[in-house]
């Protein structure tokens, strides 16, 4: 099994104008082919978790004089490196990405497709992984060897279902017999993460005497900017000037919703595509990207077992600021519905909340916030209306184990962990919960 | 909400609240559902203001005490008596489209043996469902002679179906098992019981707070379109008319229960467990999460014991007493309905966040024929994240929990009519090992389904007025 880190690719690529709707045509007809699909054979990518393309069609700015014109969004978690992962995806469909590409400025030539896609690679500002370190291959395996020693167990003797080391001599036994199941056992057993730079941590503390009176400083300061001007966006431009203007009722939203939910709850997983203008001025520039850096960090290292601050549905998450740092995209895989989906975020955990409000509350159209990351994202109705409403459709979607959830994928492991070492009667009895 | 000049109400004004919504008429045992078009609106605008004192609200009412009469509108039935089309578009999305589309279909689960084509009534075929009347009574010859005064061939009225609603003695279902146990209590109502099962009024009836403290979504009527003043003051848009105030969204299902197959397989399954004590009744309890006689497995898990029913409110912990669903399974029926403190590591959390997915039931089991099943039926202010969640997020989610892979709620979920695999299973913890069911098929099965407005004592009377003034709807 391999050991490669999970990776994500976000590619944004120029439409041709008038191109749009044959673009849309063809993503649409590619999606409908998902699982049996000619055009492009999802199944045989090697490597892949999720893909997506979507189009993100052209608008007017709500605060510039600038237009931003139809991009088509390509997005993707998987095995890497990148660039063998696109390798192989072009070696399987070069025809159908050539004529993808062709609505806008792609290559002609399907060798050039790999540097066209790495010239236009966005840097994922987040990258949130609800399961990593374990690649497509080991998830499909772990799954099948849970089911499989499942079923043994079903037929255990009266007389040994009450004896834990029973138990666990018949599940070995199952392993003997069937000795396919082992050969997906990696050979490291624990999935620990590195230690984030440690040393960066121990450096920071050791000089903190010397920057932290500035820092608080810099700090109030900075505060009392950002609450002046959460205190002016309550009433002002944005919502004016927005074209589906704001009403009491959300029809608009509600309309908006009708149509996105129509693609939803197909398979127990769902996406998330969502892009909004980030408020004008250096500092929330600033303030943004100082957020995206400080949430990417604090999701990694605390990223405990089972429990991103408390959410076990998540696949993965991304947001990448885009169209040279006027707007953020938001782009994430999940569990469940759209409804249950913002609840987690808003409802199951005290520190989401607030982590959401910081990065959003510096993009246009957010619910009112009190000094950055207060309020905002805490009402669950608000926020999901602002998801939705700048929620846009992906018309090509694909999941490699879409029966799969986030938790089953801890679960199954820690299952297999628990099979590859030995365990006193007790830590049995706990493993065996997983079964 | 700052510049809210209104009070936020603290007592409910029940003589406005259709009674329905805040009794289960325990001591009514017999009722009748009508379903009906409305083919002639003038002339049922007409019946319905002279039947308007039959009708039965809250508070202390004398008349009628030995039967009750309550209706509830579909959205297709207020457009057609000319309620204004920007209170219309208010309405909830779920509400307007009605559990047709096929979003809604999908996520309810009712495909394969409940699609629509198997819908006595409600499917796209039929007659379109415009209005429900419940009608309850002490006994059969009052019940019969309540429906006779109704002198529906005056009505305008087409009857669709009629389906009776009778309580069995002992509050059972057709299953066996007692029901309609838990209820919440409304807070704005003298309410009884441990905390966690007290819930703001909002959460069920439109115009007060709910468990956000802030007021659920209730359409407005324009100050000039309501000018006999029939409505009240919009508690939460200062200025407009509110139409929703004190009136609640009713979700109505006829479900049919398989009996004599739910009772065949768990006989079938029992045989095949490997503990001989264990048998059907063990394996039924395990699935609704209480036994025949109500008690629950959390607190009796190892046989029934009507000693352990504390009544209606009996709200225990499955955190503290159950974490793992040894006593009662996380896929049972009752725990998937409301995990209560269960559903996230996180107890004090997790009860915040059930209490906003809770809903007023008052269901009662029908017989027609040779077919026998459940009228569900419950009361939620927001069909979408309530009835709408538990049902899909809960009920048919296999993944319930974040711990379940492939099973759906056993008595009322739905089976993936074309990968079973994916939900036909039911898991049972046990310590130190857990008992596998597989091959589930549906025991419930959808027999019609509508969503109905419950409209306020007031409510009624300005669409009654909308008739009477024979006012275009254009001329607003
Ligand atoms: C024919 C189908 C159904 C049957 C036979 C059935 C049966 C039962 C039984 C026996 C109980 C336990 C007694 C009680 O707590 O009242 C119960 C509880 C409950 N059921 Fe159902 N039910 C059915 C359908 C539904 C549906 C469709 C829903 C909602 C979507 C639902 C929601 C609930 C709720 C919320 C509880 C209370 C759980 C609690 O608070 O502890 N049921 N049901």
């Amino acid at each position: 099994m391999g050991k490669e880190q999970q990776e994500g690719l976000v590619i944004l690529t120029p439409i041709l104008p008038n191109q749009e709707d044959s673009l849309r045509r063809l993503l649409e007809k590619i999606d409908l082919e998902l699982t049996t699909s000619k055009l492009i054979p999802f199944e045989k990518i090697p490597c892949v978790h999720f893909l997506r393309w979507s189009i993100l069609p052209a608008s007017e700015s709500l605060h510039r004089s600038t237009r931003y014109p139809a991009q088509l969004l390509f997005s993707s978690s998987f095995d890497g490196p990148a660039e063998s992962y696109l390798k192989s995806l072009i070696e399987l469909a070069s025809d159908t990405l050539l004529e993808i590409y062709a609505h806008g400025n792609g290559p002609s030539r399907s060798d050039e497709l790999v540097s066209y896609l790495l010239a236009h690679r966005h840097r994922q500002n987040i990258f949130y992984q609800g399961h990593p370190g374990l690649p497509v291959a080991q998830i499909l395996a772990d799954d099948h060897l849970r089911k499989t020693i499942g079923q043994c167990c079903d037929h255990l003797a009266p007389e040994d279902r009450n004896d834990p080391l029973k138990i666990r001599q018949r599940i070995e036994t199952c392993l003997e017999e069937n000795p396919e199941l082992t050969h997906s056992f990696p050979e490291t057993i624990r999935r620990h993460r590195e230690p984030y730079r440690i040393w960066h941590l121990i450096l920071l503390t050791l000089t903190a005497p010397f920057w932290l009176c500035p820092a608080l400083l810099v700090l109030i300061l900075w505060l009392a900017f950002i609450r002046t001007s959460e205190w002016q966006d309550d009433e002002t431009q944005y919502r004016k000037m927005d074209p589906v203007e704001f009403d009491p009722s959300l029809i608009s939203i509600k309309k908006q919703t009708h149509t996105l939910a129509r693609r939803e709850d197909l398979i127990s997983q769902n996406q998330f595509t969502h892009v909004v203008e980030i408020k004008p001025g250096v500092v929330r520039q600033i303030t943004l990207h100082t957020i995206l850096l400080a949430v990417n960090f604090v999701g990694q290292i605390s990223w405990a077992r089972k429990a991103l601050l408390g959410i076990s549905t998540l696949h993965f998450v991304k947001w990448v600021i885009i169209d040279k740092g006027r707007r953020l995209l938001f782009i994430s895989n999940y569990d469940g519905s759209a409804i249950k989906y913002v609840s987690d975020f808003v409802d199951r955990s005290r520190s989401i909340p607030l982590a959401l409000t910081a990065i959003w509350s510096n993009t246009v159209g957010f619910p009112d916030t009190r000094f950055l990351i207060f309020r905002g994202a805490a009402h669950q109705p608000s926020l999901l209306d602002f998801l939705r409403r700048y929620q846009v459709p992906a018309q090509v979607w694909f999941s490699a184990y879409p029966h799969i959830s986030s938790s089953n994928i801890l679960n199954s492991a820690d299952f297999r962990e628990g099979l590859q070492q030995p365990l006193t009667p007790d830590e049995i009895l706990t493993w065996l919960k997983t079964l | 909400m700052a510049q809210n000049p209104l009070a936020v109400p603290t007592v409910l004004e029940e003589s406005e609240i259709q009674r329905l919504l805040l009794s289960g008429y325990a001591s009514l045992p017999y009722g009748q559902i009508f379903l009906f078009t409305i083919h002639d609106s003038a002339r049922f605008s007409d019946w319905l203001e002279q039947h308007s004192l039959d009708l039965s609200y809250g508070g202390p009412t004398a008349a009628h005490e030995h039967s009750r009469l309550n209706l509830a509108f579909t959205y297709a039935a207020l457009e057609l008596l000319g309620l204004p089309s920007t209170t219309l578009e208010q309405f909830p999305l779920e509400f307007q489209q009605g559990p047709l589309s096929p979003r809604r279909l999908r996520i309810l689960g009712d495909t394969g043996s409940s699609s629509p084509s198997e819908w006595h009534w409600g499917g796209p075929d039929d007659p379109e469902v415009h209005l429900t009347l419940l009608l309850y009574a002490k006994d059969l010859t009052i019940l019969e002679k309540r429906e006779k005064e109704l002198s529906f061939h005056t009505s305008g009225l087409k009857l669709i179906q009629k389906s009776p609603a009778h309580l069995d003695p002992e509050h059972k279902d057709h299953f066996g098992f007692k029901d309609g146990i838990v209820q919440p209590q409304l807070r704005e109502r003298s309410p009884r019981g441990p905390a966690e099962n007290i819930l703001p009024s909002g959460e069920f009836i439109l115009g007060y707070h709910n468990a956000r403290e802030e007021y659920p979504a209730s359409p407005s009527v324009q100050d000039r379109q309501d000018p006999d003043h029939n409505l009240p003051e919009h508690r939460a848009t200062p200025g407009a008319k509110d139409f929703g105030c004190n009136g609640s969204f009713l979700v109505y299902r006829q479900l049919k229960q398989n009996v004599t197959e739910f009772w065949d397989f768990l006989e079938n399954k029992a045989a095949e467990l490997p503990e001989k004590e264990k048998d059907a009744t063990w394996l039924a309890a395990k699935m609704v999460g209480r036994w025949p006689s109500g008690a629950p497995l959390t607190l009796s898990p190892d046989q029934d014991d009507p000693n352990q029913l504390e009544g209606p409110n009996d709200y225990f912990s499955y955190a503290e007493k159950d974490p793992d669903g040894l006593r009662c399974p996380f896929a049972s029926h009752v725990r998937r309905s409301n995990p209560r403190d269960a559903l996230y590591p996180n107890a004090a959390l997790s009860t915040q966040f059930t209490r906003l997915h809770r809903i007023i039931r008052r269901g009662r089991p029908y017989t027609l024929g040779e077919e026998k099943g459940l009228n569900f039926l419950c009361f939620n202010a927001d069909i979408a994240n309530q009835f709408e969640f538990i049902q899909h997020d809960w009920m048919n989610n296999p993944k319930f929990a974040d711990v379940l892979y492939d099973e759906s709620d056993p008595i009322s979920g739905y089976q993936d009519p074309k990968h079973p695999e994916l939900t036909h299973n039911f898991s049972i913890p046990g310590k130190p090992l857990r008992t596998r069911v597989s091959g589930l098929p549906r025991f419930v099965d959808v027999r019609g389904s509508a969503y109905f407005f419950m409209p306020s004592r007031k409510a009624l009377h300005f669409l009654i007025s909308l008739q009477n003034r024979k006012t275009p709807q254009s001329a607003w």
